[in-house]
Parts: C-alpha cells; structure tokens; sequence
C-alpha cells in the first residue's frame, strides 16, 4: 500500500499509472465502445467497402478508415486488448520461465549451469525477428502463434540478467555475512539474494511490456504476424507505411492511418516504461533513506 | 524580422524540392525500380516475367512485334498482336504464305523458311550464322527443364504429340524413363537414335543458308512463339555457349545437359549467370535480388541505343520507391494500383492509365470431388450445416449460384479505383479481338435474386434445406484476393441463414499446396500469355491436362476432356482465323453454360514514368520495358 | 582464464548443432509439397512439374534422421544448398550480405552502447534533476516508437523533404565507381574499402547513406541501454565504498570513473552483448526499409518465402556470431569483476 501511494507521489509514475488505468478502462470497454459488426468474431475489424484509399476521420468512422476501409478506430479499442492479452501473456510466461532457468543456473553452478547457459546460448542463437516469423509461418499466422513464438524466443534475456546478478550478488559482503552466519540455501535464496537480483529483471519486465507490442508490430510488417483485418495496432500500422508520404502536394493526406495507432502504441508503451521507472525507484531498498 | 528570415529560408528550402522543369537527372542513364526477381539468364531455361525482361533487352529473336509508344507526349497504340504483321529481326523476311515461305505440303505438314540476316555480331564478338539458330532450338528442346518453357517449342514442333522431351524419347526409344529422370542413363547409342530421329530434322540450315522448322501438322501460332518477347526464341551463339561449358551439338552426349539442376537450381545450367546476345544492351553486371546493369553495345546491327546505361534496381519497399522517383533519382517505377493517386498529380511525373493487357488475373475456379483427406477446410465433409460434401461443386446450379454472387462492378469501381478494369469472361481475354465474343448474352452479372433461385434448385434443394459451412483461402499479401473472399462471403452468407464461409488467409506455400491436391473448394489464381495467341489461355483454363483446370477436380476434369479438348485440338488444326474465332466463340459459349470458373473482372494496365521519358515502347506481349527506343529529353 | 575460453569454444559445435536440429525439427512440420513451393511462385512453371518426382528426388519423404544425416554431410563440404529468394548459394548470399550488414552494425553499434552508457551515466548522476528527466523521455519515445515508422517518417523528412540523407547503400555515381576495376573491394565493407582505395568521394556518398539507418536504429535503442546504465549507476553510487570514496575527500569525477562506473557496468555489458543480438533484429527492418542488401534483408525475404536453405544456413551463421558475442561478454564480466568465479 505505501508502494502505491509513494509511487502516485513520483510525478511520472502517476502519469504512467493514469496512462495505464486509461488503457486498462479502454479494454475492458472495448464492447461498448465499439459494438462488434460479427458477434463471434469481435476482433475482426468492420469494413465499409473495398476501397483501397483510406479515408479521413468522419462521423461514422471518427479515426477514419485505413486501406481497405478498415475502421480505425474500432481497431484502436480493440487492439487495446489485443495489447494486454500478447504483452501480459508473454511477459509473464517468458520471464517466468527465464527467472527459473537463469535462477537454477547461478545456484547450482557446475554442469547443469554449464549445460543450461549452453542451452540458453542455442535459443539466443535464433535471431528473434527471424525466428518469430519462421515459427509463425510454419505454425500459422494468428496471435496464438505469435505468441508462441515471442515465448518460445524471448525468454533467454530474463535468464541471463538473473544470473548474471546472482552471480555478483552471491560474492557480495552482506550473503557472505550471512553464510557465515549459518544461513541455508534456501534462505539465503529467497531472503537475500533474490529479492537483489530480481530489480533488472523487473524493469526489464516493464520495458518489455511495451517492446512487446513493438515487437508484434514489427512481425506485422513483416508480413508474419496478426492477420490482415485483424484489430491490432501492429497491424494497422503496417498497412499505413504504403501511405506516409501522403499526396503529392499533401503529404499529411493520410495522417490519421499512421498518427492514430502510433500514438495508442507509443502512450501504451511510454506508460509501462514510466511505472516501471518509478517502480523501481520505490522499491529498491538502498534508496530508502539516502539523499 | 528574424523570424520572416527563417521562414522564408524554411520556404525556399522546401520549394525548392518541387521545381517545375526539373533539371534531367543523368542524362545518358535510365533507372528504373521495380521489385520483382531475376531467375537465370539462360534463355531456354527461363520462364518468369523478371528473367524475360532481362533476355528481352540484350537477346533478339528471328522476328518481332511492332509496337506503339506510349510517353509523356503521345499514346500511340498503333502495336499489333497479329502474325501478318511480324516484323523481321534477326531474319530478313517474315515467313508468310504469300512470300513462299510457308509451304503446307499434302501429308500435312508444315515448314516455315527464314533467311538469316548477314553482319549481326555478338556481344562477346562472334558473327551470327545459320547453324546458331539451329543449335538454339536443339539445345533448348534437348534441355526441357521441367517447370520451362520448352513444350511451347516441343508441342509443335512434334505436331502436337507431346508437352514433354521425356514423352518423345519414350516413345522413339520404347523405354520408360519415369518422367524423364532415367535419361541422364542414356548410353550414346540411345542418344544418337533419338537426336536423329526426332530432333534434327526439325530445325535445319539449307544450302542457301536459312533456316527451316519442320512441323508435323498445322499450328497456328507458331510464328508468335518464336517472337521477340519470348525468351525461348532467343539466340545463342553456338561456339560461345560450347566455350561457356554447353552442349557441343553432338548427337551421342546431349542427356549430359537435359534438365540441369532438375529445372529447381538455375544455377545448375551454363548460362546461368552469363549472357551474350546480339541486341543493343549488354550485360555490365548482375547482382542477384540488388540489380541488374546494361551498357550500351556499340556494335549493335541497327542504330546503337539513345541512352548508355540502364540501372534496373530491386526495391521492395514501396515508400523508398516513391520517394527515389519523385525526386528525379528514377525514371520508371512499379507502382501497384492501390497506390496510383500517390503518383498522380506529381509534377514531373506522367501516368498512362486504360493501356490494354493480355491476361486473364485473377479467375476463380471451383474443384469438383474435393479432396477429404486432411482437408480442414469442408469442415465435417458432409452434407451438414457445418461441412461440405466432396461432390459439393459438381452441380452446376450451385457453380452458377456463386457466378451471380459475386459484385462485379463494385470490385472495378472500389478495388481496381483509379486503375480501372473491365468485365471479361473466359477463357478467352478480350485482348484478342478476333476470337472474343462480346455477347452480354454470357456474362454473370451480380443478381442476388437469380443467385437465390440457383441456390434452391441446388442439389434438388438440398444445399438450402440443409446448409453449409467452409472455408475460402486467399494468398496472404494480396489484398484483391481478399476482397474476392470476402465479397462471396457477404453476399452467401445473405442469402440463407444457413449459409457460412469462412475466410482465411495463407502463405503463397501452403496456398499451392493445397490448389495441387486439390483441397480448395474455390481457388483464385491468374496467367498472363506467354504468346499471343488464344490457345496459351484455353490450355491452361479449359484442357484435361491445363495447368489450373487439370486441377479442379475429376467430374470437371471429365468435362473438359469430352468437350474442350475436342474444340482445342479444332482450332489448332487450322491456320485460318476466321474459323479458328468460330470454334473458340464456340468454347466461350460452353463455357457460360458450364460455368466451371468464377471470370472476375480485369484491371487496366497502365504505366507511371518521368516527363523526360521518351520513346517507351508498347506492345501488351512485352515482358517489361523495350529500353533500345527511350530516350530522356523535354519535348 | 584461458582455459575457459577454449572450453567456451569447444562448445561452440554443439551448441550450434543444438540449434539446426531444433529448426530442423521445426521445418518437419511442414508437408512435402510446401517445402517444394519455394521454386513455384510462377504458375506457368507448375504446368511441367511432377511433384512426385520432385518430392522423390528431394529426399522429401524419407525418415528425418536421413534427410538430416543427408543435409548436415553437405554442410560438412560447405554446400549449403541454394537460397531461391537470393538467386544464388546460400553461402554465396551470405558472403555478398555479410559486409553491408556488418558495415550497418559497426556503425550502429559504437553510437549505442557508447551513448547508452554515456546517457546513463549521465542521466544517473543527475537523478532527479532536468536533465534526467529530459533524457530518459528522449530515450523513451525512442524506444516506443516502431522501428519502421522512425525509419520511414526520418526518410521522408530528410530525403523526401530535404533531400539530404537518400535511400541505399550508394548513390549512381559511387556504384559505378565501386564496381570498376580501379576500386579495389578487400572486405565489402564499403566505407573501409574507401579508406583503403583512398577514395574520399566514395567514403563520403557511404556514409550519407548510412547516417539516416544508423541514427534510425540508435535512437531506437538508446532507451534499453540507458535504463539498465542508470538504473545500475544509481545501486553502485550508494554503495557504501562509494560514499567511503567521498568522504575521503575524492573529486567526484574520480569517484565515479574510477569506482563508480566499473561496478556500474556488469549490467551493461550483459546488456551490451544483447545488443549484438538486438542489432541483428533491428536490421531486419532497418535494411528492408533502407533498401540496404544485407542479412537482414535476406532473412525476411526468406521467411517469406519458405526459402528454407537460406533460413538454415542463416541460423548456422547467426548462431555462430552470437556465441561468439557470448563468449566475449562472459569473459568481460570476468575481467571487470574479479569476484565473478569463472569456474
């Protein structure tokens, strides 16, 4: 409780909280605000006509739509919970499972760290972008396989850093301190060392919620990654990059197809990276009481 | 007062981009940017529209097509697409009955005469000679890469017995050599036997010094075949090709070279990645997927070319594209229809729209007896709402059903937009004037009420009683394909509650995958000719071996062999035109009452370049830009 | 410390034998003819193609073991097969792209880790204060922003608009130069060969072309770096033997170099050696944008297109880069603290 409040205290926290709890209303609203045209396909975004021209914000369409008459702006509230679904998913299993790895690792030492850094090393061979898209490919194209993928090859960096800190931390005064003082692993573990390790691992986490988002964007533009027509922010984005550069003479033409989606990812993004700042700040001890 | 400074400097900073009259970027240099990809450059293996355009420019063939120019000053459509008026190129007289050089002799056979015109050099410094056209034709039929383009040759040179080399040595050597594989076996005797029964004397050098095709029995287009804008009439210079590794023309060792790299690795042929042609480019480099480079070659036969160096450079990304061209660092580009408006109206800039084209892309093609086997999209494969049965496609009310489902006019005016398109109906392209008929009496037209009273007739009613559910697949990326899916899910879906479809997207892999085995319920894919000629369509679209309508399924596939083929073998058996447009109107009739294709409205072609470009030729049949005509100037 | 090295590299073959055989693994899900559809993009070829002919011939349908025994004998001999959407052998592409992406990462690179670090440091050293703030958001509408639309929106403005920073590697003039017989090419890394062959005009067209992709993907990145730096410079300037420094009456500006940042970098260096990798994915979208014909490019032409020698070969070689990166950042760590036990 006294986190909260201290991080409602920290100026740009506050505004990622606000950010956050904006997105989050928005999601959980996304039937109201933008009633599906197909009932069992919500995420499938309405089209009014062919056209491949998109065409500026009006009453009906009040983002406007993008190529293909796509609406904007039901693809917008949608995407937002496409958004919280691939981000918290993969965070949260991918960071998981690396905690584990990573944390097994630096304890055990010896072969199985050997063993497990080498396995690390194979997944890190696989070039994340390219991998994705292979496995998507392969797997098909939809966000259950994006996700997949980004689990599958997005786990490794947690596993490093949290080795890589319990590594260090494991020689630092104050564990030796209390091995001496008779203090057993499993202590030790969750006592000391962890609850050290574990802040890049956090902000790591933050950032990566966002990134994530990126990431999904990238793989759509790509040509891997959500379906076309499908609410995603990735995916609309991907579609407007034919269309940056406007009309001759009008090169803001057709600002609303890239403005609009960037925006929702940029703020979603700029919201997580703020709280897991001032996250951090809060919650690192040896800040507390220091000037 | 600071501040109207920089304004002003803002002001002039930007102005200055958009200049009126803007200074020719590199005079003597063309570039174009397009985005497609480079095969081989070896003339008889190639089959692409990349590879094509490359040979176009630095290779010439015995004769070629007139053509029009359309520039920023003129649209002249003066080309023809008629065998009367093919014009001599490496030969000095166009073969016609008229001059004597099409015999027809009473057994039924055919020869065709050309005389070989004298001083054309090489790039690489060989003289042109009669023995070069012969080794040409030998070479690329004896190779027959499979996936090639050599049946257009084999087909009738063998008085259209056979699509295949493999077809004809079996049956000259009466051995089965499992689809060509066991001929790399071959002893030299075997050899011998077959090059001198089946392949000399198709192609021989008289005493007088011309070239003779022999062929077995008529074959209409064959002249248009050997056409500049096919590659596979392309010639080679016979002691260069030996130097670079090929065939030495021998009859006892030519399998060595049949099918290289089994018609899957290009580079497994000699002429990979060299080329020596006797056309007004040559070869200055070619770096596979960045670009491709010519210089002009001084030595050319006619005139040499206006401009010096053509820069051909791959680009994918559309905006980089557009942006390299608005600014003048480009001459011509590629532009998709959907991003037309983004040229139009660029000063400096000139779009030609409502050009012709030979094409029939994309049509939509309904399989009879689906394939159940691993199929996920019949649903449960039965008569079901939530499935279809293998049969589904075999009644013809249902074929029709669809044909008045689809909403022809919305998809030119909103998908085709300011490309524009036209309405054709098959198999046969409206390009052909002749052998197109233009009865509005055969077209479907968007009629959900007709559609209606299809459907309920459907399988004696049972399709409206019990409903149906399946899935429409369309290639990922492209997006016209989409629309196709989705415009015939709308309107089903309107017409019985009962009715679902189910539209998804696939890679081009899994897309062939399942045209192939046939899984599709309706596939949509396209041909562009290969030579203008009617016959390269209703082959693909209307035989029992066509490449797309081999592939709709058994009852279908029954249906062309007993009454397409028949008309096909008719028309071809023929030269005079008149009656081969009875016999192909004839089809098109049919094929209204079959409905067995879904015939979707064609875009326009059009072409996007700079002012400064002059003299881009045009004929519908070139693979892309003819570049010895151009010339950059104001006028 | 030797010894662990050389172990490291012993390694190396079984780790990148663990990768191949997991694509390998991953491609089997495929069916034969989708494998084969790489070589079929235009109809007119599929009018000759028996695909069971194919398929026999491709070893499609034999037990994976044999197909892989198959393939990884060729790997052996260095014949990586031929990549369908390059137009040329796998090891062919690789050696053509290989240098205008290093070329791209070598300068990206310096920019990143060197401006991350200093931008952190920097950023932590003034916690709280204006400058802080300002460039933590620099760093983070960076970072939030999609690699493309960056790219796009900075070519439009400064090539579209000014004029200034053009698409591709070079321009017509520089091309025709590089190619011609006086220019020498000894590594393919263009900028370098200029220096080498004492071409100022080529150097100069290079690196106008570089500058958009470059700044493209620093600004990009500068985000992750900066935060793990100054979120780690802030743990190492409270720690105890830093105030301990202060008290005893050292400059600031010692205190940190000299203890401050040292400690401050174990993080960073992990960091930094995820950028090698991130770099990797970052040109993906960044060459595809700037028409640069690297690695990058190839791989997602690739993918695309089911190329799957090319997607193999690309792995193998990726693999091996990036274990070596690896290596290079265990071995930092050791050198920059001792307490690190390597064994």
């Amino acid at each position: 409780m006294t986190t909260f409040l201290k991080l409602i205290k920290n100026p740009l926290g506050l505004i990622g909280l606000v950010l956050l709890v904006f997105f989050i209303v928005i999601g959980i609203l996304a039937p109201v605000l933008a009633p599906p045209a197909w009932e069992n396909e919500p995420y499938r975004i309405p089209r009014d006509g062919y056209s491949s021209v998109p065409k500026p914000p009006s009453p009906e369409h009040p983002f406007g739509t993008a190529e293909g008459q796509y609406d904007i702006y039901y693809g917008i509230v949608w995407g937002t919970r496409t958004a919280w679904t691939v981000s918290l998913i993969v965070v949260g299993i991918s960071a998981l499972v690396g905690i584990v790895i990573g944390s097994v690792a630096a304890f055990y030492g010896g072969v199985l760290d050997e063993v497990l850094m080498r396995i690390t090393d194979i997944f890190y061979a696989f070039p994340f972008l390219v991998g994705a898209m292979v496995l998507t490919t392969i797997l098909g194209r939809g966000l259950t396989n994006v996700m997949v993928a980004l689990v599958v090859l997005g786990w490794m960096g947690y596993a490093r850093l949290i080795r890589g800190d319990i590594l260090q931390i494991r020689e630092a005064d104050y564990v030796q301190a209390a091995r001496a003082a008779g203090a057993n692993s499993l202590r030790l573990i969750l006592r000391h060392i962890l609850p050290n390790a574990i802040w890049p691992v956090v902000v790591q986490g933050t950032m990566s919620m966002g990134s994530i988002v990126i990431t999904a964007a990238a793989l759509s533009f790509l040509g891997v990654g959500a379906p076309l027509g499908y609410a995603d922010w990735g995916q609309l984005i991907s579609y407007a990059r034919n269309w940056i550069l406007g009309l001759y003479g009008n090169p803001l033409a057709y600002w609303y197809v890239v403005i609009y989606p960037s925006i929702a990812i940029t703020l979603f993004c700029l919201s997580w990276n703020l709280v897991g700042d001032a996250l951090r700040d809060i919650l690192d001890p040896r800040l507390r009481g220091t000037r | 007062m600071k501040r109207i400074w920089l304004l002003s400097l803002a002001l002039v900073l930007v102005l200055s981009v958009f200049t009126l009259g803007q200074e020719i970027t590199n005079p003597d240099t063309i570039v174009r940017i397009e985005y497609g990809t480079i095969n081989t450059l070896d003339p008889a293996y190639s089959y692409d529209t990349s590879s094509g355009a490359v040979i176009f420019n630095i290779m010439e063939n015995l004769i070629m097509w007139p053509a029009g120019v359309v520039d920023a000053d003129e649209t002249d459509l003066s080309y023809s697409l008629a065998t009367a008026d093919l014009l001599p190129m490496l030969a000095t007289v166009t073969p016609l009955v008229d001059n004597g050089l099409i015999v027809t002799y009473p057994d039924g056979s055919i020869t065709y005469q050309f005389p070989i015109r004298k001083g054309v050099k090489f790039h690489e410094g060989g003289s042109l000679t009669p023995e070069d056209v012969e080794y040409t034709f030998e070479r690329g039929m004896l190779q027959d890469r499979d996936g090639g383009p050599q049946w257009m040759l084999i087909e009738p040179l063998s008085g259209s017995k056979y699509g295949r080399l493999y077809q004809w040595v079996n049956d000259v050597l009466g051995i089965d050599t499992e689809k060509g594989t066991l001929i790399e076996d071959l002893t030299p005797e075997q050899q011998t036997k077959f090059y001198n029964e089946a392949i000399d004397p198709l192609v021989e050098v008289t005493t007088t010094g011309d070239v003779v095709f022999h062929l077995a029995a008529p074959y209409p287009p064959f002249l248009t075949i050997l056409a500049h804008a096919g590659n596979w009439g392309a010639i080679l210079d016979k002691e260069w090709v030996i130097e670079q590794g090929g065939w030495d023309g021998a009859a006892d060792d030519w399998a060595a070279w049949y099918n290289p790299g089994g018609g899957q690795a290009a580079e497994a042929s000699e002429l990979y990645d060299v080329i020596n042609g006797t056309g007004p480019y040559m070869l200055d480099h070619w770096d596979p997927g960045v670009d491709v480079v010519y210089e002009r070659f001084d030595g050319y036969w006619r005139e040499p070319a206006a401009i010096k160096t053509v820069v051909n450079k791959k680009i994918q990304e559309w905006s980089a594209r557009l942006l390299l061209f608005g600014r003048g660092d480009a001459d011509i580009c590629s532009v998709d229809p959907q991003y037309l408006t983004q040229v139009m109206g660029q000063p400096g800039i000139v779009t030609t729209l409502n050009l012709p084209t030979l094409g029939l892309n994309p049509a939509g093609f309904f399989t009879s007896d689906l394939n159940l086997q691993g199929n996920d999209l019949v649903g449960s494969g039965k008569w079901a709402e939530d499935g279809i049965p293998s049969e589904f496609f075999n009644d013809l009310h249902l074929r029709k059903a669809f044909a008045y489902s689809f909403e022809y006019q919305t998809y030119i005016d909103e998908v085709l937009g300011v490309a524009g398109g036209y309405r054709t109906h098959g198999p046969v392209p409206k390009a052909f004037g002749w052998a197109y008929d233009d009865d509005p009496a055969i077209y479907y037209n968007f009629d959900i009420e007709k559609a209606t009273a299809e459907m309920k007739l459907a399988w004696d009613g049972k399709v409206w009683d019990s409903g149906f559910t399946f899935t429409l697949l369309y290639n990922e990326g492209n997006q016209g394909r989409k629309v196709i899916a989705e415009i015939l899910e709308k309107n089903i879906e309107s017409m019985n509650p009962k009715f679902h479809i189910d539209v998804r997207g696939v890679p081009w892999a899994s897309y062939l995958d399942r045209m192939v085995t046939e899984q599709m319920p309706l596939f949509v894919i396209g041909w562009l000719a290969d030579f203008p000629d009617p016959h390269n369509f209703v082959i693909p679209f209307a035989s029992s071996t066509g490449t797309f309508s081999g592939w709709q399924g058994k009852t279908l596939v029954a249906m062309f062999a007993e009454k397409y083929d028949p008309l096909i073998s008719a028309a071809m058996a023929t030269s005079v035109q008149a009656e081969r447009a009875v016999i192909y109107k004839q089809i098109e009739h049919i094929s209204y009452d079959d409905c067995y294709d879904l015939w979707l409205p064609q875009v326009n072609g059009y072409r996007v370049q700079r002012d400064w470009v002059q003299g881009y030729a045009f004929n519908p049949i070139f693979p892309d830009v003819y570049y010895y005509s151009v010339y950059k100037a104001y006028e | 410390m030797l010894a662990y090295i050389i172990r490291r590299l012993l390694i190396l073959p079984v780790v990148v034998l663990g990768c191949i055989i997991l694509v390998f693994a991953v491609m089997q899900l495929l069916s034969p003819y989708e494998r084969l559809s790489i070589y079929c993009s235009n109809p007119a070829e599929l009018k000759n193609i028996d695909f069971d002919v194919l398929i026999e011939r491709y070893g499609l349908n034999d037990p994976i073991y044999s197909q892989f025994a198959d393939w990884f004998w060729k790997v052996m001999h260095g014949e990586l097969g031929w990549s369908q959407s390059a137009a040329r052998p796998v090891m062919g592409a690789f050696m053509r792209f290989m240098p205008v992406s290093a070329e791209l990462a070598l300068w990206s690179a310096l920019p990143i880790i060197l401006g991350g670090i200093w931008l952190g440091s920097l950023s932590a050293v003034k916690h709280n204060k204006p400058i802080d703030h300002i460039t933590r958001i620099f760093a983070i509408t960076g970072w939030s922003l999609p690699t493309f639309v960056a790219g796009l929106l900075g070519l439009f403005l400064f090539y579209g608009i000014l004029g200034w920073f053009p698409p591709g590697q070079l321009g017509l003039g520089a091309s025709a130069i590089v190619r011609s017989s006086q220019f020498v090419n000894y590594t393919g890394i263009i900028t370098l060969d200029a220096v080498l062959n004492w071409n100022w005009y080529v150097f100069g067209d290079a690196v106008r072309h570089l500058f958009l992709p470059v700044f493209t993907l620093a600004y990009v990145s500068w985000a992750m770096l900066l935060r793990v730096m100054r979120a780690s410079m802030l743990e190492t300037l409270r720690q105890d033997y830093v105030t301990t420094a202060r008290a005893k009456g050292l400059e600031e500006r010692v205190v940190i170099k000299k203890h401050a940042r040292r400690n401050a970098l174990i993080p960073a260096v992990t960091i930094a050696g995820v950028t090698v990798a991130f770099l990797f994915n970052g040109l993906v979208i960044t060459e595809t944008i700037f028409d640069f014909h690297g690695l990058g490019r190839w791989a997602a032409r690739a993918a695309q297109t089911f190329d799957l020698p090319a997607l193999l070969g690309y792995l193998l070689f990726n693999g091996v880069l990036i274990v070596f990166a690896n290596l290079i950042v265990d071995v930092m760590y050791a050198y920059i603290d001792p307490r690190v036990r390597l064994e």
